[in-house]
């Protein structure tokens, strides 16, 4: 079967580091105040006055090449055949921590009271309905969306290099940022 | 600066020392045999074995949220080398429990086979739990450094084990397979060590935060000192002087002092190498 | 459609090029079912209002089951350019973590230790309001109505609020101490009417036509001011505006969106603009046309008359007057700005038509905050943008006055006259009798000090006033102020030093509608979506109690309730206009709203000046403003002047505090209000800026805690260390809850131990961003 993996596209050059998106997915999945599935990380760089600042809203990448998937011990990750979503079921999860240590992006989010992890699932629930994840529809600048990979990566000033974020080559994440241009690294 | 959860993974440190010292003793244990034969001392050790590779066992549990699950992480054998490195010390723990029984009922003719079957088996269980931290976006340690560290600290801690607790007498002719060992256990830690000492140097790159080899902080020198002194140096002077000697007639103070001194240092340089983990992103 | 991918994702994309939603429509298609929209599985959708001070106002959505809200979203109705949705920030996101907090109020509370001290004991709602009534009647009876004083308060924002309670309540028992302005635009509001007639700004809708935008210490990307304000300085820029964003910081504003950041030492705003003043004037690059025809004061040949040669405001930036041109060379050393950025700006602002100067309330929180305000004008004349689409000058929101005629509870007619600055209301504690106009009492003077007063969703009593040492020290002095009534959600510093306090409901547990700040054409309306849990009350219901108490119960609730006065507020605003919405309606579809408008300010000034004139005495704008001069006070000029601030870079006590402090509002809190969210915390953690110079001096490395001192008072903070901060500048984000330790440093960094009460020269108004301190290691 053909799979149209959905993917990220992050609009950073209009994100004014809210941070609505991550309170937004932390309301939506669970309230647990340490868990941050969605975080929004802010970046530097420059030299006074010539400083810049960009941030960057990242959430699970549902990478194409998914360290997590390959190395549960617990077998809690799965990647959807469909759509390339990477699912994490809690119900699996035994709190080895393990997927913390592997997974690139800080996606896994481990809470000790609950002594399991929990990642964005891509808000699946609501997408199998055909409704837009949480965080997508609460970004005030519009600058969180979903869509295929193949059409995302088409979009002027996508990329999947940014100058401060993990390198790609390890997982290959299913999103695509727009930044400002001293942050695109390719 | 990384997190506390991954900073303090002491039942992890418990663990992997446990299995560590548990599998260095069955392999002693085999060389001795190989080269003098079965000798009266080994049986308390033989028997040590499986309580400590079980102790470890139990004691990994609760580095986990959900301890009770503890068995659910067998679920992934097919790809998850974690799944793998539990398997392997299950099995490892069994042989280790069938050796031991052949010390209590006496079954001396399986007892060197089993033997080496749970050496078999505990070296991997060993390569195979350093395999886990050789993942790529754990830079600290993704190098060959974990799994010479791994298995030299099994030889060093079995070794010096053996080396304190059986007197080469006439008696009881250990051979030199204990002092032998833990010379060699102890060369890998300090090979390992100048693995681990380039996190000594690394320069932090400024700004980018690409998950990075830690540089050592504060009191992580100490450990480093602790573990290269303690669990590397002091072990293979010791040995050597022992491997020289003469038979003589009751283990050295030297040799408990070298026991003390590896497990102290193993258990710094343990230590240290968690706390190495990378900054969650 | 590619297998397994959602129908949704290409109905939104497709949609995103679609047409606009029919006017007016877009909150009909949004909620089809009465009280509530359609949710599943047990739960009730209900439409709610987020009414923090931000200027902002979002539609939120309830879920409800079973009586607790489990989720929180925000607008759904469709989302199109031409009526972007109102979605709501974090704090709104976070308003469960608020709603449900374990330390929210629960009963009503008598103070029992020594004032301020914290310690309460619980008692019932009755033993309260008569505590209250018969408070209240001491203080009227000993001292007369001037003793009552009713606190600023922004905490909520509806339409039935305890602050217009209170007032009504008073003013059926003879009055009350009245203010005049407000924390947030004292310098502004007071100022900009002498030189305009009045206070207008654009819409940000006008934004798009911009080719320039200069955002003067304006941060919308924090301070939200309007809901879609940032999506509308995004659209600008795709649009192909450049952005100029003027802060000693890189605010998320600057970051965003900025073209270009200069960061200059606050306070010195008007020093920048007059050099670039005097750059379009030497370069022949102003508008003189449009000086001579809309403004007085300009050049001298455009005076009142009987003011004395050489007073216009040409003759100042030239120097001919004073001998000091305002060159950029003069303006670089005072701004720290490099002369040649102020030239290259000047000659962008001239030249990039039309061009939009903003101005954020910053700025003027500043001591001579009246003057960056000023010289913003003058600017916007010089380059001939004032009143034209795309162009223009704004002092924060966009549009105000345009706003829906809705009104909020009637509060009556104060019997006293006599007012006060805001600012200066602990001087009225001390010494209100001998106040006079100097202090910018009007209609003095008081007949008597403040002895009572009530303090209700505010948390300025001690948190948000300037100079909390001393605040604290005149309200721990129980022969000063008597009695304090204070109602909140939370025990807050301020709540702490009230005789009685009161536990709130919260908005999710009431009906009211919200508005904006801005003039965009919406309200908001709230549905009740769950009980208040324990005694937690409105505090239009205990005022109506006391009311009673007092003899004036019928007249004060005129047989209604707090939903009463919502329904006849509403059925007013629906006999104005036709079209407005019934009660039922707005409940159903979560509030009303007409397609946001392109608006200019002054355009019909400057369109048809005749038909039209500013309303000034000149009818023009007032460059040179004869009222002003005529005061006589050297701090108050005809002209904007720059007037080096005390506690400023220029300050002889940098050799002491050679630090300036800054205290911006920041997303995490409306002021104090989440302060105690712990969502917020993690989200955005109280924290000092300051610049890797600075740091390095006092070696100081990032997320250590440090002390902030002055002679008013110390905290402890982390620091941040970030670029994004001119050095010899620090902030300190302004709201966090005053914590005390045991030697009064407060542990929680709550700049206002650190602010200073001496107010501005014109407006009286509050200079908080303006002070001077030290740091080191704590
Ligand atoms: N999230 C959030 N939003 C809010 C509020 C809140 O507390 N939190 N409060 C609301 C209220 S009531 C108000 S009044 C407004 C306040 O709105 P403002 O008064 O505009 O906000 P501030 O953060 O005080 O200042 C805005 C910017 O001015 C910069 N600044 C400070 N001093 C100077 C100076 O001397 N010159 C220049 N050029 N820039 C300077 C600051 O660094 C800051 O980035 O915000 C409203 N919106
Ligand atoms: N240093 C410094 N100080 C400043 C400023 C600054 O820039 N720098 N800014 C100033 C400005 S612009 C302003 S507007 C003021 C704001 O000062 P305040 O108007 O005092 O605003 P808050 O601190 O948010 O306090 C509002 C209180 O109302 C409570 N509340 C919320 N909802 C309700 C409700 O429904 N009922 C009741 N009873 N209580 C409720 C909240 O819990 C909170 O304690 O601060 C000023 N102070
Ligand atoms: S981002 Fe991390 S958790 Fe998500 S799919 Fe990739 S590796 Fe797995
Ligand atoms: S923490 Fe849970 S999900 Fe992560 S690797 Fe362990 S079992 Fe799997
Ligand atoms: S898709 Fe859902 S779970 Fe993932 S970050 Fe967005 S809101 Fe959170
Ligand atoms: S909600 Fe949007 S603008 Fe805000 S931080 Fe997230 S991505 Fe950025
Ligand atoms: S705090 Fe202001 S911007 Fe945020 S949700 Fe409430 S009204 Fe909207
Ligand atoms: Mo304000």
């Amino acid at each position: 079967m053909a799979r149209e993996q959905i993917a990220f596209f992050i609009d950073a050059t209009r994100c004014i580091n809210c941070k609505t998106c991550e309170v937004a997915c932390k309301d939506f999945n669970g309230a647990v105040t340490g868990r941050r599935m969605r975080k929004v990380r802010t970046f530097e760089g420059g030299e006074f006055p010539n400083v810049f600042a960009y941030s960057i809203s990242m959430s699970c990448n549902h990478c194409e090449f998914p360290l997590c998937v390959t190395h549960c011990p617990a077998g809690a990750y799965a990647k959807r055949e469909s759509d390339g979503i990477v699912v994490h079921d809690p119900e699996r999860c035994i709190g080895c921590r393990y997927c913390t240590w592997v997974c690139p992006y800080g996606a896994p989010q481990y809470d000790a009271a609950e002594g399991r992890v929990r990642k964005c699932n891509l808000c699946v629930e609501k997408i199998d309905k055909e409704i837009d994840p949480a965080c997508v529809t609460s970004c005030p600048m519009r600058a969180i969306e979903i869509g295929t990979l193949a059409e995302i990566d088409a979009r002027p000033g996508a990329t999947v290099n940014v100058r401060d974020l993990p390198s790609a080559e390890i997982t290959k994440p299913s999103c695509r940022y727009r930044v400002r241009k001293e942050a695109n690294h390719g | 600066m990384a997190d506390a959860a991954n900073r303090r993974e002491w039942p992890l440190v418990v663990f992997t020392l446990a299995l560590q010292m548990s599998c260095g003793l069955v392999t002693v244990l085999t060389l001795i045999e190989a080269e003098s034969g079965r000798v009266p001392a080994m049986r308390p050790l033989g028997l040590a074995a499986f309580p400590i590779a079980v102790l470890g066992m139990l004691v990994s549990a609760l580095h986990l949220g959900r301890p009770l699950s503890a068995w659910k992480s067998l679920r992934n054998l097919g790809r998850s080398r974690l799944s793998m490195e539990v398997l392997l010390t299950g099995m490892f723990a069994l042989t280790c429990a069938a050796y031991g029984w052949t010390w209590v009922a006496g079954l001396s003719d399986v007892r060197f086979p089993l033997s080496i079957i749970a050496t078999v088996t505990g070296l991997a269980a060993v390569v195979s739990s350093a395999s886990i931290y050789m993942v790529p976006t754990q830079p600290s340690w993704n190098s060959w450094w974990v799994l010479v560290s791994f298995v030299g600290t099994s030889l060093a801690l079995g070794g010096a084990t053996c080396a304190a607790l059986i007197s080469r007498t006439a008696s009881d002719p250990s051979g030199r397979a204990p002092a032998g060992l833990t010379v060699a256990g102890s060369c890998l830690v300090l090979a390992s060590a100048v693995w681990m000492a380039k996190n000594a140097f690394v320069p932090t790159r400024a700004g980018v935060r690409q998950p990075t080899v830690q540089r050592f902080r504060g009191t992580q020198w100490l450990s480093f000192a602790l573990y290269v002194v303690l669990a590397g140096a002091l072990p293979v002077v010791e040995a050597l002087q022992l491997l020289t000697e003469e038979p003589v007639g009751v283990a050295t103070p030297a040799a408990f002092i070298t026991l003390a001194g590896v497990l102290v240092g193993a258990l710094f340089g343990r230590t240290l190498m968690y706390s190495l983990a990378a900054d969650s992103f | 459609m590619p297998i397994g991918l959602p129908r949704k994702l290409f109905l939104k994309l497709s949609q995103a090029a679609s047409s606009p939603g029919e006017p007016n429509e877009a909150l009909d298609q949004a909620a089809p079912q009465p009280e509530s929209h359609s949710d599943e599985n047990g739960t009730r959708a209900v439409w709610v209002v987020c009414n923090n001070n931000c200027g902002g106002r979002c539609r939120l959505t309830a879920h409800v089951k079973n009586g607790v809200v489990v989720r929180i979203s925000t607008d759904d109705s469709p989302d199109n350019v031409e009526r972007p949705q109102l979605r709501a920030c974090l704090k709104g996101r976070a308003m469960r973590n608020r709603l449900y907090h374990p330390d929210r109020l629960k009963y009503p509370m008598k103070r029992v230790g020594a004032r301020g001290e914290g310690k309460f004991q619980r008692v019932s709602w009755d033993e309260a309001i008569d505590l209250i009534a018969t408070n209240l009647r001491r203080a009227l009876d000993t001292h007369g109505p001037e003793s009552v004083y009713i606190q600023y308060g922004t905490g909520d924002c509806g339409a039935v609020r305890g602050r217009e309670s209170a007032q009504r309540l008073m003013n059926l028992l003879g009055g009350y101490l009245g203010y005049y302005n407000n924390y947030s635009a004292a310098c502004l509001e007071y100022t900009a009417p002498f030189i305009t007639g009045v206070r207008d700004t654009n819409t940000y809708q006008t934004l798009v036509h911009s080719k320039l935008i200069i955002l003067n210490g304006f941060n919308p990307a924090e301070t939200v001011f309007e809901t879609n304000s940032n999506y509308y300085l995004a659209r600008a820029k795709e649009a192909g505006a450049k952005v100029v964003v003027i802060d000693p910081r890189l605010s998320e504003t600057a970051a965003t969106f900025a073209d270009q950041w200069i960061p200059l030492r606050p306070t010195t705003d008007t020093a920048l603009l007059l050099a670039m003043a005097h750059v379009m004037i030497s370069e022949g690059l102003h508008d003189q046309a449009f000086l001579d025809k809309y403004c007085v004061g300009f050049d001298e040949e455009h005076m009142p008359d009987g003011v004395p040669y050489g007073n216009s405001f040409k003759s100042y930036v030239l120097g001919s007057s004073d001998g000091i041109p305002k060159t950029p060379e003069w303006a670089s050393p005072i701004t720290g700005v490099e002369a040649d950025t102020i030239r290259r700006l000047a000659r962008d602002y001239a030249s990039m038509k039309p061009a939009q100067l903003l101005q954020g309330l910053g700025p003027q929180r500043h001591a001579y905050g009246e003057q960056s305000v000023r010289a913003g004008i003058v600017l916007a004349c010089m380059t001939g943008n004032l009143g034209r689409l795309g162009g223009g000058w704004g002092g924060g929101e966009g549009g105000t006055g345009l706003s829906l005629p809705v009104g909020s509870l009637p509060t009556g007619t104060n019997p006293v006259k006599a007012k006060i600055p805001v600012f200066l209301w602990t001087d009225a504690v001390v010494r209100g009798t001998e106040m006079t106009a100097e202090d910018g009492v009007k209609d003095g003077p008081l007949k008597s000090n403040i002895k009572f007063i009530f303090n209700l969703a505010s948390n300025t009593l001690v948190n948000q006033h300037a100079d909390i040492n001393r605040t604290v020290q005149i309200l721990e002095d129980e022969r000063l102020v008597e009695f304090i009534v204070g109602s909140d959600h939370f025990l807050t510093p301020s709540a702490k030093f009230a005789d009685i306090v009161l536990p709130s409901d919260h908005s999710l547990e009431r009906s009211d509608v919200g508005f904006p700040w801005s003039g965009e054409k919406y309200i908001v309306f709230g549905n009740k979506a769950v009980e208040p849990a324990f005694e937690r009350k409105h505090d239009y219901w205990w005022l109506s109690e006391v009311a009673e108490r007092l003899g004036v119960g019928e007249q004060f609730t005129e047989g209604k309730t707090e939903e009463g006065w919502l329904r006849q507020i509403i059925a007013e605003a629906r006999a104005a206009d036709p079209n407005f919405p019934t009660f039922e309606e707005l409940s159903i579809k979560g509030g009303y709203r007409e397609t946001p408008q392109e608006y200019v300010a002054f355009e019909k000034e400057i369109r048809d000046p005749e038909k039209h004139p500013f309303r000034t005495p000149s009818g023009k704008v007032e460059i040179f403003c004869k009222t002003l001069h005529d005061m006589n006070n050297p701090a108050v000029t005809g002209i904007p002047k720059y007037m080096p601030a005390w506690e400023g870079p220029q300050d002889a006590l940098r050799s002491k505090y050679p630090l300036q402090c800054i205290g911006p509002h920041i997303k995490r809190r409306t002021h104090s209000t989440y302060d105690e969210n712990a969502w917020m915390e993690q989200a955005e953690p109280q924290s000092m800026w300051i610049s890797p110079e600075d740091a390095r001096a006092r070696k100081i490395a990032d997320g250590d805690r440090v002390k902030v001192w002055n002679d008013r008072g110390a905290l402890v903070i982390r620091a941040r260390v970030t670029k994004r901060i001119r050095p010899g500048v620090i902030s300190i984000p302004q709201g966090a809850w005053y914590t005390p330790d045991k030697n009064g440093v407060c542990q929680r960094g709550c700049i206002n131990v650190l602010t200073s009460q001496k107010p501005t020269p014109l407006a009286h108004g509050n200079a908080q961003h303006t002070i001077l301190v030290e740091v080191r290691k704590a």
